[in-house]
């Protein structure tokens, strides 16, 4: 069994390396295959893998919960998972050919982030990343996508959330009402853990919009709340001892609103 | 999303348990000391960096008081801790010294004591006397509405302040020049002055500010109705750095000192309500502004089309427009309007104009595609 799904660990990955080659040589958007290919990897993981296993072997970053596991398509036997694979692709591929057919060619810059994956954006979503700009600016290096700019602190999972997130909040700019709607969809299908991810990445990409809008999420939700609320958002246990934490408030206390009785404050 | 990784931890931890119980245990505690001690820290950080105005004084106290590696990691950001907002807030004077007598706060730039109706002259002395040092970086302190103060208070509490550029008491019939004295003479970088409705401030106050901050760019002196000519003149003639002029509420003012704001080419904000001895002539000279976006003319009775239209031709900028009540102006000084600043006005107000007569929203959109606010007084 053992045997089984590592040599069905092989195969799919065998599919998606050739999914992707085809998909640069044909000049389609590596961000939708990418995805695609992951989330095979994963179901294909979680179906021929015993639990304790498919745990272990995951990275941090590429744990998935509970909801998002349910959207992910698992197959029943190793012969459909391939199939799913390739139907997948091919879907994809039709995808990105249709958006990419009569427009102008636009150009690409590659990343590779920390897990090795590699992603080709266009270069106005570059420009959005003022790390990644900074570096092309530094280095002159060619935007044609020939070399992949290395991410050594993105992993392929923020990356491709982020770049979701540019294409959609460009689309989304046109009116106020959009953009607020769209940034609270985007926020909401987010846990804490994955947001903890994509804040850190967004600061270490400086995708100054993302950053804002992720901020204001979690200042929204933890604003005006009690400390008590704030560890347990968070998860965090309290490190104070009874007598600092009592300290603690006696000095602060001006700050706190029941400082004294009165409606306004 | 309330959904965080202790949950990841939990379930692991109980996955693993049955094979290497202690190792499993470590390994878990590693993972939840890293997320307690480092991610949050670090998330909460550029959370509170990225919007430091969206977050009080009050909740970032809150966040220190979560665990001690928050409050090292929160401790270390400074711009954090340069604001100290109590407005509206009782007890706000105790409040505003115990803060400063804490280490984190020795830098602070912004106080803001707006309405916190309880701050009196004490308070700022015994700040004087105790937190001396922690204002010496101060830039913006606002005293707006806080009616118990007087020239002592202010004496004490800009002699703190040496690099204030922000200073805002509007509302005081307490202050008088001699407190402006204290002002000018203890902060020398003034650029931002509000005494709106110091009604006690003469012209002897405005000479002093004339003296003083040649390179003033924000002056509201709403209301302050000791000011004749002579103290205005003073202001036009030697703060040509102003952009933001606030004369609203002060009639007494004639053409003679209208005509000097000609002076401010760099103006970009002018409200003259009230202003009823302003004429068609003064106004022509004030249309020599060519960086004026937003002009207030509401009440200003003496004005025409004649005035209006020398405006629309000097002032391309303008976005902002209140003709408020003014009933000798016509569609004509609309027309012409249109033709030099149909482009950029987005608020306009011709309520009570009775000789203006397109003035549904559908005809004013016709002459003003882009407006966006058809009144500004209610």
């Amino acid at each position: 069994m053992a045997k089984e799904s590592g040599s069905s660990k092989i195969e799919m990955l065998e599919i998606s390396n050739e999914a992707m080659a085809e998909a640069q040589s044909s000049k389609i958007e590596m961000l939708e295959i990418n995805n695609e290919a992951m989330a095979e990897a994963q179901s294909s993981k979680t179906v021929t893998m015993k639990p304790a296993e498919a745990e272990e072997s995951k990275t941090e970053t590429q744990k998935i919960t509970d909801e998002e596991s349910k959207n992910v398509p698992i197959a029943a036997t190793e012969e459909e998972s391939k199939k799913l694979s390739i139907t997948k692709v091919e879907e994809s591929k039709n995808a990105a050919t249709a958006t990419t057919e009569g427009e102008k060619e636009e150009a690409k810059v590659s990343l590779k982030t920390l897990d090795g994956v590699t992603f080709e954006v266009e270069a106005w979503i570059a420009k959005e990343m003022e790390t990644v700009q900074a570096y092309i600016d530094d280095t002159s290096a060619d935007t044609s996508a020939a070399i992949a700019i290395p991410l050594h602190n993105v992993a392929g999972r923020e990356l491709a959330r982020m770049v979701e997130y540019c294409k959609e909040h460009r689309r989304a700019s046109v009116s106020a009402g959009n953009l607020k709607e769209f940034e609270e969809r985007f926020a909401a299908a987010l846990n804490l853990y994955e947001m903890k991810d994509l804040i850190i990445a967004a600061n270490y990409l400086n995708t100054k919009k993302l950053l804002e809008s992720l901020s204001r999420c979690i200042a929204k939700a933890i604003k005006n709340k009690s400390v008590e609320f704030v560890r347990d958002y968070f998860g965090v246990t309290n490190d104070y001892t009874t007598e600092e934490e009592a300290q603690y408030r006696e000095t602060n206390a001006w700050a706190f609103r029941n400082v004294d009785e009165d409606s306004r404050n | 999303m309330r959904k965080h990784l202790k949950r990841y931890l939990v379930s692991d931890r109980k996955q693993k348990q049955k094979q290497e119980p202690e190792l499993t245990r470590m390994e878990g505690e590693s993972k939840e000391d890293v997320w307690c001690r480092e991610t949050v820290p670090k998330v909460l950080k550029l959370v509170c960096s990225t919007l430091p105005l969206s977050l009080s004084h009050t909740n970032l106290v809150s966040l220190l008081l979560v665990s001690p590696s928050l409050h090292r990691t929160l401790l270390c950001s400074q711009p954090l801790w340069q604001s100290l907002n109590f407005r509206e807030l009782n007890n706000a004077g105790n409040r505003l010294i115990a803060a400063l007598s804490l280490p984190r706060y020795c830098n602070v730039k912004q106080i803001n004591l707006e309405f916190a109706r309880d701050v009196e002259d004490a308070h700022l002395i015994l700040i004087m006397d105790k937190c001396f040092n922690s204002l010496q970086s101060l830039e913006s302190l606002n005293l707006n509405g806080c009616q118990k103060i007087s020239d002592t208070g202010i004496e004490a509490i800009t002699s703190c302040c040496p690099q204030l550029k922000s200073f805002s008491i509007y509302w005081n019939v307490r202050v008088t020049d001699r407190g402006l004295q204290h002002i000018v003479k203890n902060c020398k970088h003034i650029i931002d002055l509000n005494i709106s409705g110091c009604k006690n401030i003469s012209d002897q106050g405005a000479q002093l500010v004339a003296d003083n901050y040649p390179e003033l760019e924000s002056l509201n002196l709403t209301r302050c109705i000791k000011l004749t000519d002579d103290g205005l003149k003073s202001l036009l003639h030697k703060c040509l750095f102003l952009q933001s002029l606030n004369l609203y509420a002060l009639s007494s003012f004639t053409d003679e000192a209208y005509r000097k704001i000609c002076l401010l080419a760099r103006l970009k904000f002018l409200d003259l309500c009230g202003a009823q001895n302003l004429s068609d002539e003064a106004l022509s000279c004030i249309s020599k502004c060519k960086n004026l976006e937003s002009l207030n003319l509401t009440w200003c009775v003496r004005v025409t089309d004649e005035g209006v239209i020398s405006i629309a031709k000097g002032c391309t900028s303008l976005e902002f427009l209140s003709l408020f009540g003014i009933v000798g102006v016509t569609d004509k000084c609309l027309e012409e309007l249109s033709k030099s600043c149909s482009n950029k006005i987005t608020t306009l107000d011709v309520n009570g104009c009775i000789g203006i007569k397109k003035r549904s929203r559908e005809e004013l959109l016709q002459l003003f595609p882009y407006l966006k606010c058809f009144k500004v007084h209610s």
